[in-house]
């Protein structure tokens, strides 16, 4: 009786521990595929700053107020300064 | 007796089951022993082979800023694609696929695939349209790697300060280039578990060294003050065809750059399609023959040395004046010149007697402490020394001509920090460009603060200098065009000849013209310099330079809102006094004469509007505490109630205005 419960312990044992290292193989995939898909969105994130920057560059903003709204810089006697 | 013999069967097969698996068990145990220990070398060496992976993590760069932490230069990972030829299977058909999405031939590709080599770099930073568009096809031997690319979001804006990386990437020109130590981070490596189809298993045992990025700049260049600069730059080239030009915008009191503009000039993401003079950085690697602006050092050292009165008056010869051998000459002809005039007038041959009161021994002294042929040590590489020659060496006529500026050479950059120093009551400052260094999390690494490069001259002698600098810019003086109403203006103009390369003498057409100034001209807050090459037409440097400086102060103005001058004075016409004194020339046809705005203003009349600007109508408005309603643009044509008479209730007033008629 002790040998039966003794051998369904080891085998337990060594079940749980196939699983626990299957567990981890399979977590390691899930890190690996989250790491890469973090990679990506870093990546496109960066771009999207870089585009950022690229369409606040003044002179297209400079090109865009002048051209399509019609604004000007202010002459000197349209400027109040405030003390 | 059948139950006995079941029971015994039983113990049999448990003990043969037991058997079974202790054998199993004990096989497994001697193929471990074996494989674990007695080839423990060679399973682990197949087993690195097979499972691990080792990645070098390429190191990351630091963000370049301007002062206000606007992106100036950005690093990005892109893809770089690579061709292994032994694993292409059908070279002709890979190279008909991949040409039209890499933008290159056919026959460039095929070479490359056909290559004997075991690896063969295909095209280096791809665009990610391209990448995603080569993976879609699932090539066989064409494989990606992860590089780091550089971009310049700005594009031309402050490309020839700013330099550029190469493909490794390190810098090779520009803060790049300087500041790569601070800027370029460390590779990394991480070793990575890997399964049968080469896919990455991240394990906590798995040994991880992360890629360091670099330190961030903070830049003191000032994005749209650089913007304002290089369009005026632009402008200015343009309209006179000049071949080249430079503006430096410095803050006098600290010696930061503001903006650093040269034309002509390159877009850094895309360097290699350009020459290599237009990545040139003008500012601090060329130096030319300052010409009249060199005056300005003179009076200095001159009034430093006490050898001259801002009164004292020169006989300017009537623009010839022979001088160790050879004939000075004025380009006007000037009778006698106050010593003030000399500058303002830009009298070359009053300069040259200013400077024989001055002697070569203390002249040179001078212009050596002002920086002259030494390097500034702004951190910027390649920077000139320009050119000034010991005493010993001069000509007879050298301390004639070094007095306004030709005969030694300067950098725009050497210029500028001189002309800050007695903007600076006489302190020079270090140039530079960079503000602190610091990492990801905002930890600042290192700080520039502003540093001395010594005193000069005295505040006194300074403020001497500065006060004949402004009349410089007014009413019959040479920089007449750097003029601002309503702000003190202290500048010189410059027009010298260039050595022509083919003569070895100086042109008669080839010309560097440049404007220096800095205003408020009581306390400044900005130092200008413009430096416009060989310009076409007119040439003079109050003609071509100092309207840039003007375009560029007139938006300074508002963008460091800087005030007028307290108390403002307005500018009215009025004529020249009739007579001149002895010999000394007329110049003035027509002079401006300062009134005070508050002049003949009745306290309880409502004043007279008509005629005044819109600023200049609103400071009275102010200083007579009424309200104005103000309607168009220009001048004031009309207004309500009418001037002279008396304020019902409220102290109110409606102005019209009108642009000025042409």
């Amino acid at each position: 009786m002790t040998t039966s419960l003794g051998v369904a312990v080891l085998v337990c044992s060594l079940i749980f521990l196939v699983w626990s290292r299957f567990q981890v193989t399979s977590v390691g995939y899930q890190i690996s595929r989250a790491k890469d898909e973090q990679k990506q969105l870093l990546k496109i994130n960066k771009g999207l700053k870089i585009e950022g920057a690229s369409l606040k560059s003044l002179s297209r903003i400079e090109k865009i107020a002048k051209g399509r709204l019609g604004l000007n810089n202010p002459e000197p006697q349209q400027m109040v300064h405030l003390q | 007796m059948k139950t006995r013999c079941s029971r015994r069967f039983l113990k049999l097969r448990v003990t043969l089951i037991l058997l079974c698996f202790i054998g199993l068990f004990s096989i497994i145990m001697l193929r471990s022993y074996q494989l674990q220990i007695l080839e423990k070398e060679r399973c682990t060496e197949l087993l690195n082979k097979q499972y691990r992976k080792y990645v070098t993590l390429p190191p990351k760069r630091g963000t370049i800023y301007d002062r206000e932490k606007r992106e100036l230069a950005v690093s990005l990972d892109v893809d770089s694609v690579y061709v292994r030829p032994a694993e292409v299977k059908d070279a002709k058909e890979t190279a008909k696929k991949l040409a039209p999405i890499l933008k290159c031939s056919y026959q460039f590709v095929l070479g490359k695939i056909t290559s004997d080599r075991p690896f063969v770099w295909l095209m280096r930073r791809i665009s990610p349209a391209q990448a995603q568009a080569i993976q879609s096809l699932h090539l066989e031997g064409i494989g990606f790697s992860e590089e780091s690319r550089r971009f310049y979001p700005n594009r031309e804006l402050a490309s020839n300060c700013l330099g550029f990386t190469g493909i490794d990437p390190k810098g090779l020109e520009g803060i790049e280039l300087s500041y790569d130590r601070y800027l370029n981070g460390k590779p990394g490596a991480i070793l990575l578990s890997r399964d049968a189809r080469g896919r990455n298993i991240y394990l906590t045992s798995i040994r991880q060294e992360d890629a360091t990025k670099g330190y961030n700049l903070q830049l003191t260049i000032d994005q749209t003050i650089q913007h304002v600069t290089e369009k005026a730059l632009e402008e200015g080239i343009k309209k006179c065809r000049a071949q080249a030009g430079t503006v430096i915008v410095m803050a006098p009191r600290t010696g930061e750059i503001l903006a650093l503009a040269v034309r002509p000039t390159y877009n850094p993401n895309s360097f290699w399609d350009y020459q290599p003079h237009q990545w040139r950085n003008r500012a601090v690697t060329d130096s030319f023959e300052p010409g009249s602006t060199f005056k300005a050092f003179l009076a200095s050292s001159a009034l430093e040395e006490k050898t001259t009165r801002p009164q004292d008056v020169y006989f300017c010869e009537n623009g010839a004046y022979p001088f160790g051998g050879r004939i000075i000459h004025d380009v006007h002809k000037y009778g006698s010149l106050t010593m003030e005039e000399v500058i303002k007038y830009s009298s070359n041959i009053g300069a040259c007697k200013i400077a024989q009161t001055l002697g070569e021994q203390k002249f040179y002294s001078y212009i050596r402490k002002f920086g002259f042929g030494s390097k500034t040590h702004i951190d910027l590489p390649g920077e000139n020394s320009g050119m000034l020659a010991p005493p010993e060496q001069w000509s007879r006529i050298a301390l004639g001509t070094i007095a306004f500026g030709q005969g030694v050479s300067t950098s725009p950059i050497q210029l500028i920090t001189a002309m800050s120093a007695i903007a600076n009551d006489g302190m020079m400052m270090k140039p530079h460009l960079v503000k602190t260094i610091f990492d990801d999390q905002g930890t600042i690494i290192k700080e520039i603060r502003p540093e001395s490069a010594g005193r000069v001259i005295s505040p006194e002698t300074a403020r001497q200098v500065a006060s004949i600098l402004k009349s410089a810019v007014e009413e019959g003086g040479t920089g007449t065009q750097a003029f601002i109403d309503g702000y003190a203006v202290a500048g010189k103009t410059g027009t010298a000849q260039k050595v022509d390369r083919e003569t070895k003498r100086y042109s008669a057409h080839k010309m560097t013209s440049s404007f220096m100034g800095f205003f408020p001209a009581e306390k400044p807050q900005v130092a200008i310099l413009v430096v416009i090459d060989e310009p076409e037409g007119v040439k003079y440097g109050g003609v071509v330079a100092a309207p840039v400086f003007k375009e560029i102060a007139n938006t300074l103005i508002s963008y460091l809102n800087i005030a007028p001058v307290t108390g403002r004075l307005a500018l009215v016409k009025s004529p020249a006094p009739a007579a001149t004194v002895g010999n000394r020339a007329f110049i003035n046809p027509v002079s401006y004469q300062e009134v005070s705005l508050s002049g003949g203003v009745m306290e309880d009349a409502i004043p007279d509007f008509t005629g005044m600007s819109m600023k200049d109508a609103l400071a009275l408005a102010d200083k007579c505490d009424i309200t104005v309603e103000l309607s168009g643009s220009g001048m004031a044509i009309d207004q309500s109630p009418p001037p002279g008479g008396s304020f019902n209730n409220k102290r109110q007033c409606w102005i019209r205005f009108q642009p000025p008629l042409s």
